[in-house]
């Protein structure tokens, strides 16, 4: 069985930082005709995206090159699946959203890509969320996290209810919570079980909640 | 202040739908590129016109809107401003207007671009969604910005007045609450943002906020009296000010 081929890494870097969507899928054919296992080009990938969001944390990237980055990466993901599926070994589930009342969806989008490329199932429930949406999402799909996002001091409000409701419903899922208006502080007020501040902590935090 | 004067500044609601003219398009393409060049490698190829795209693209579904009110202030405490409309809950605003007391006049403003801006991010990646999102966020500043200065800043200056910059609710110690005032002020059936009962403006791609006018305001930002480590401040603070 072949291994990655030579040269792949520094290429894959090359197309990430051009954002060379087209790039990065001819290197995954060319990788798949060479036989090699796609779980290895995953990972490849997925080195790269931790690469990346190395620099985000360091601060030597701005979050929009972060997600220029970000969406070959996905591309890339998604042109291997189409090609030869990856199936985890076992797969947590998020159930993600934004709250009720409240319209701002971008941390939401990039946190749930961010799950997705990291192996999650992700269910997204978009934006202006009723908390019974969250409760029966989290219940029905047997949710390991529940990630809650509010970017407003007044829509925030609603995640300790949801919280709550969650808790009786299904005990075992796991809460997450973040947002411009949230601190450490007001997570743990609302009975959070974790509070991500930036997308740049978003898997090591959910990642502790699951493991 | 001369009874001439507190004609000229006194508004009663307004609402302006138009964008300013005379290059505004070309000096909000200018704000965008300085902010995606703050951000981006010098080389990206993708992100600038794709930026450009998209401001055309805005600009060509935007329904622009700019209402605002000018009224006296009814008083001033140290934990607030008496509006008439309710009370403007900040001590940190309220020192700007100590000087000046019912001698001042309030703004109260909200702009917007209507709701077909917020539909163009819908399907697309990541890095459009918030490519969109500095694009529509710059205009929108640039939008509120140039349309303060056509309609009250430069009469303001011409009765040789002072004025504050715009000061929003949710920002330094204004409770996101705040915008009740706002929106009693400029409450108009014909105007097209609303206010939910959370706060929340629709269409999401609004601002609102208020200005004080005055003869005697030292600074156009409260900043000068807060030693807060704060990453919107504005300016310096001072340590004989706070």
């Amino acid at each position: 069985m072949m291994m990655v081929p030579g040269g792949m890494e520094l290429k894959l870097r090359d197309a990430l930082l051009k954002h060379g969507d087209d790039a990065v899928r001819r290197l995954i054919d060319e990788a798949l005709r060479l036989e090699t296992p796609p779980e290895e080009i995953r990972d490849l990938l997925l080195k790269r995206v931790e690469a990346m969001r190395g620099n985000l944390m360091s601060n030597t990237i701005s979050i929009p090159e972060f997600l220029l980055n970000i969406d070959t990466a996905f591309a890339g993901l998604d042109h291997l699946s189409r090609m030869r599926p990856v199936v985890p070994k076992t797969q947590k589930t998020v159930v993600i959203g934004v709250v009720r009342g409240d319209p701002h969806d971008l941390g939401k989008n990039i946190v749930a890509r961010i799950y997705q490329i990291h192996g999650y199932r992700v269910i997204d429930l978009g934006r202006d969320v009723a908390d019974e949406t969250f409760v029966a999402a989290a219940r029905d799909e047997s949710a390991d996290v529940l990630a809650l996002s509010a970017m407003m001091s007044t829509t925030s409000v609603a995640m300790k209810d949801i919280i709550e409701r969650v808790r009786r419903a299904t005990p075992r899922t796991r809460v997450i919570v973040g947002g411009a208006s949230l601190d450490a502080g007001i997570a743990a007020a609302y009975g959070a079980d974790a509070y991500a501040e930036t997308v740049k902590t978003v898997i090591e935090e959910t990642n502790r909640l699951v493991t | 202040l001369e009874r001439e004067d507190r004609r000229t500044l006194e508004r009663d609601i307004t609402i302006v739908r138009d964008f300013p003219d005379g290059g505004f398009f070309e000096r909000v393409r200018s704000r965008v590129e300085n902010v995606l060049r703050q951000q981006l490698p010098l080389d990206d190829g993708v992100a600038l016109p794709s930026a450009d795209r998209l401001l055309d693209e805005v600009f060509r579904i935007a329904e622009p809107e700019y209402v605002f009110r000018i009224t006296p202030v009814k008083a001033v405490s140290t934990t607030g401003i008496d509006t008439g409309f309710g009370t403007v809950e900040s001590r940190m605003f309220s020192r700007l207007a100590r000087l000046d007391g019912t001698d001042a006049f309030l703004v109260f403003m909200v702009a917007t671009l209507g709701l077909g801006p917020g539909t163009l991010s819908r399907g697309k990646s990541l890095s459009m969604q918030m490519l969109s999102d500095i694009v529509m966020n710059e205009l929108l500043e640039a939008y509120a910005d140039e349309m303060d200065w056509r309609e009250w800043v430069s009469s303001a200056i011409g009765c040789g007045m002072r004025h504050t910059e715009r000061f929003s609710p949710g920002y330094c110690d204004w409770r996101l609450e705040g915008q009740r005032v706002i929106f009693r002020a400029l409450q108009s059936r014909n105007m097209r943002v609303e206010l939910n009962d959370l706060c929340v403006m629709r269409p999401p791609k609004s601002i609102s906020g208020i200005a004080l006018i005055g003869k005697r305001i030292e600074h156009p930002v409260p900043c000068v009296f807060c030693p807060r480590e704060c990453p919107m401040r504005r300016e310096e603070y001072r340590e004989e000010q706070g």
